[in-house]
């Protein structure tokens, strides 16, 4: 715990030193743009530097000798440790945290939209709540499977003994918690209610100062999401254990790979158009400022040229863990493995040329929505690639129905309804009625929550046991998830209907025509959210109290079942041999890896 | 085998024709009040027509498989664990899926896409115009006459209006449900819109017809709205006359 603490000291004493030194050269208030911004930086420096960048970096740097600790049990998951496993249950325990805060907003909101007029809050606090929401969810769906699947996965599956950037991969993970309090402490400046999207001039109104922390979070959160792609990158392409070739790696790890790439080339983009935000909050300049000649379309092209790429970043990794699932919860080698990763690619590549199709009522050129319509459509064509591959795995298949297999059906249900609701979106003669609808605010919940957080469901119910080596209770976890499947779809679907019949986006309140549907919704997401804050309760008690299982419950095949659960320090104890594809079922004259056991050879590193 | 393929099929086409069913009969279309929203619903309802044979293709998939492949859970996870067939590929059911998913593509950005876009867009030029400003959190529709009004947006029914659309602070957006036409409002660019009301309708009575900000702006944004009334041109010209600045 004492990381943690020297780290919020030294982040305070950082913040408010940079703070108060601005305001005192800028003879502005404290809480001034520039004063916060300079303060958050001397803050996250303090912050790192105090939770465990000393030890591991500093002092190299002074020439010092190293000293970074090595605690054990539970100790590690608040020091600044490398080992990739540490830091990805690090990512998803802050992550899951983060999710419960998110949830319990979006639950508010659901409150006061139950019935027309005022119940709980007024527009402005709605208006708050809602982009805290927004900004916190993008965040989760953003990090999650990647910071904490990737993280935990993807080295073990390739058959490496980490990550090839230990540090930096905690570096990542540590800029994480900063971001969320950033976001979360973005109210306290000043108004915050422009969404996540913080479209100027609204974010950059007189009194928006709370933009300005909303923008110290992206930073933060943007950094973290590069360095862990790069770290990602370079893993896959360096470290893969002898004989793993790109043909014969699992396609989490294709999936995860074509994120990173999205990742590390694209989230510039979302920093890059919020300091220029920043700029013009702080440093006086006029790029979305019209009456000085700025231009607000600028602003909304640079922002979708990361942010729809994102909705992959938050669908791609979870694509690759329902894929595993499916295929060693069916027992079948994954159909058309070549096609599916071509699949994955060939989105990660259309996914670049997409952005526009957020900005068709925009006032853009008229002669631009062509094309951008076209690019959109087509990428209906690779996700049809990935449904053949499930669809194909599962037929003929030994399908046992657990709690994994039952929410990737799930997870195919709700991604479909959201790639076909999406062609609505994409078609602009029916995208300019339903743009900023109920319709959208259904479709993205449908793909990020229906694609991306029950990805993450799914995953967190295959691997529960490689993690910790106990099992949940497994009746318990096949009721939650046939529920979350059902509530999910009540609580969206009757969205879609109030998107056509005229009810818009981002509002504290509507006409009575819509108390019906907004009623059904509400209730839908209560239970829905109780039933998801239980179902984490479930795995948490299931950490401690759960029955121990073996190492290979799933009796699957790809590396990291052939491992204890949970893994040991350094996963391997011999380097494993990869002689064969993973998916090997069915066909007994191939087998994925030789594990060495039997053999003396030593590691050598 | 066989057989697990026929229930496939059956049940898909029992499904879809149940989904298209409820569809024709409970649908969720609004009436059109303009020609761009008979456009919309023409579009909505071809993309919903074929979205609902792909959703019952896979639903139907997942119903069969559930039933028919599932193995008994005998509550032990270790024993059991035979393996399916070994059927890592198929070239032949690959090139089919890419073939009818490249056509259905094909399609839809061919008709749904751009007949859709240029029917939506039709003729760029109106019989008259219309000038609308939004503001932190009202909208001022201006007449062609000079009339100035703030209460309501009222129209001539089957006559193309060139809406002019702008904006004095933050972005809002031009939305009025029943005409299904929306554009955003933009500081600093003017932006148009066409839009032929076809039946004559009061917002009074008609939730859809209101002119409703449809961009986040601000503490006002859901209440920016106001009344659309949609009129015969006689009584149109007579009510512009009597707006203040009208001549």
């Amino acid at each position: 715990m004492f990381p943690v603490i020297r780290g919020i000291f030294w982040g305070l004493l950082g913040y408010l030193v940079g703070a108060y030194l601005t305001a005192i050269f800028t003879s502005q208030a404290a809480g001034d743009p520039l004063a916060v911004v300079m303060g958050s930086v001397a803050g996250i420096m303090g912050w790192l530097m105090g939770v465990g960048m000393w030890e591991s970096f500093g002092r190299q740097w002074m020439g010092l000798p190293d000293a970074t600790p090595d605690p054990k049990g539970w100790k590690r998951y608040f020091h600044f440790t490398v080992d990739h496993k540490v830091i990805g249950i690090q990512y998803l325990m802050t992550l899951l945290l983060v999710f419960v805060v998110a949830g319990s907003l979006a639950m508010v909101m659901r409150w006061e939209l139950m019935r027309p007029g005022q119940d709980i809050m007024g527009a402005l606090a709605y208006n708050r709540v809602m982009s805290m929401h927004g900004i916190l969810m993008v965040g989760v769906a953003v990090a999650t499977m990647m910071g904490a699947f990737g993280n935990y996965l993807v080295p073990i599956m390739i058959g490496a003994d980490d990550m090839a950037f230990p540090r930096l991969n905690a570096l990542g993970f540590w800029l994480l918690p900063p971001a969320a309090v950033a976001f979360l402490a973005a109210p306290i400046l000043g108004s915050f209610e422009a969404g996540w999207t913080a479209y100027p001039p609204l974010s950059t109104l007189a009194g928006s100062d709370g933009t300005v922390l909303f923008v110290v979070g992206v930073f933060f959160l943007g950094l973290s999401s590069i360095l862990g792609a790069l770290n990602l990158l370079t893993t896959v392409i360096t470290m893969r254990a002898p004989g793993m070739t790109w043909g014969r790696l699992p396609i989490f790890v294709w999936s995860a790979f074509g994120t990173a790439i999205l990742q590390l080339l694209l989230t510039q983009f979302f920093a890059a158009s919020v300091v220029l935000i920043l700029l013009d909050r702080v440093a006086g300049t006029n790029f979305f400022i019209p009456e000085a000649g700025g231009d607000i379309l600028l602003y909304e092209h640079m922002f979708w040229f990361y942010s729809h790429p994102a909705v992959y970043i938050m669908v791609i990794p979870a694509i690759g863990a329902v894929l595993e699932t499916i295929t060693h919860m069916v027992r079948k080698p994954l159909f058309a493995y070549r096609t599916s990763v071509f699949g994955i690619m060939m989105i990660v590549g259309l996914s670049n040329v997409v952005w526009a199709h957020h900005m068709f009522t925009s006032g853009m050129a008229n002669w631009l929505r062509g094309p951008f319509l076209v690019t959109t459509e087509m990428i209906s064509e690779p996700t049809g690639l990935i449904f053949l591959a499930a669809i194909g795995t599962i037929w003929q298949g030994k399908l046992r129905f657990q709690a994994p297999l039952i929410l990737s059906f799930g997870w195919i249900f709700n991604f479909l309804i959201g790639g076909i609701t999406g062609i609505y979106l994409a078609a602009v003669a029916t995208d300019i009625h339903l743009h900023d609808t109920y319709f959208v605010v259904a479709h993205f919940h449908h793909t990020i929550m229906g694609g991306g957080i029950f990805g993450l469901l799914v995953a967190l119910f295959f691997w529960f046991p490689k993690m910790t080596g106990r099992m949940y209770n497994q009746r318990l976890a096949k009721w939650f998830s046939w529920l979350v499947i059902i509530l999910f779809n009540t609580a969206f679907i009757p969205m879609y209907w109030a998107g056509v019949q005229g009810l818009n986006r981002r509002v504290a309140d509507y006409p009575d025509f819509y108390a019906g549907v907004n009623m059904f919704s509400s209730i839908s997401s209560f239970l829905l959210g109780t039933v998801l804050f239980l179902g984490l309760v479930h795995l948490a008690w299931s950490t401690k109290y759960g029955p121990k299982v073996g190492n290979n419950p799933w009796g699957a095949t790809t590396l990291e079942w052939q491992i204890s659960s949970p893994p040991p320090a350094h996963n391997f104890h011999v380097l494993p041999k990869i002689i064969g594809h993973p998916y090997n079922y069915g066909n007994p004259n191939e087998v994925h890896a030789d594990m060495g056991e039997h053999q003396q050879e030593e590691v050598s590193h | 085998m066989k057989r697990d393929w026929v229930s496939w099929v059956v049940l898909w086409a029992v499904l879809t024709a149940l989904g298209e069913a409820a569809f024709f009969m409970f649908s969720p279309l609004p009436i059109p009040g303009s020609e761009e929203a008979e456009v919309f619903n023409w579009i909505f309802s071809i993309l919903t027509v074929l979205g609902i044979v792909v959703l019952m293709f896979v639903l139907s998939f997942l119903i069969v498989a559930a039933v028919k492949f599932r193995v008994p859970d005998d509550g032990n996870l270790d024993d059991d664990l035979e393996d399916g067939p070994y059927i890592p590929d198929n070239r032949h059911i690959v090139h089919k899926w890419e073939q009818v998913t490249i056509a259905l593509t094909l399609f839809l950005i061919i008709v749904t896409g751009f007949l859709g876009l240029s029917r939506f867009n039709g003729e760029q030029s109106g019989e008259m115009a219309i000038a609308v400003q939004g503001q932190q959190w009202s909208w001022v529709i201006t007449h062609e006459n000079g009339g100035v009004a703030t209460d309501e947006l009222v129209v001539p029914v089957d006559t193309r209006i060139r809406y002019d659309v702008s904006a004095t602070d933050v972005l809002h957006s031009f939305w009025v449900p029943a005409f299904a036409a929306k554009v955003d409002a933009v500081p600093g660019r003017p932006t148009v819109i066409y839009v032929t009301a076809i039946e004559e309708a009061d917002g009074a009575t008609n939730v859809l017809y209101r002119l409703q900000c449809a961009e986040l702006c601000g503490l006002g944004h859901a209440a920016m709205a106001i009344n659309v009334r949609v009129v015969p041109r006689a009584e149109y010209q007579a009510y512009i006359a009597s707006l203040e600045g009208g001549s």
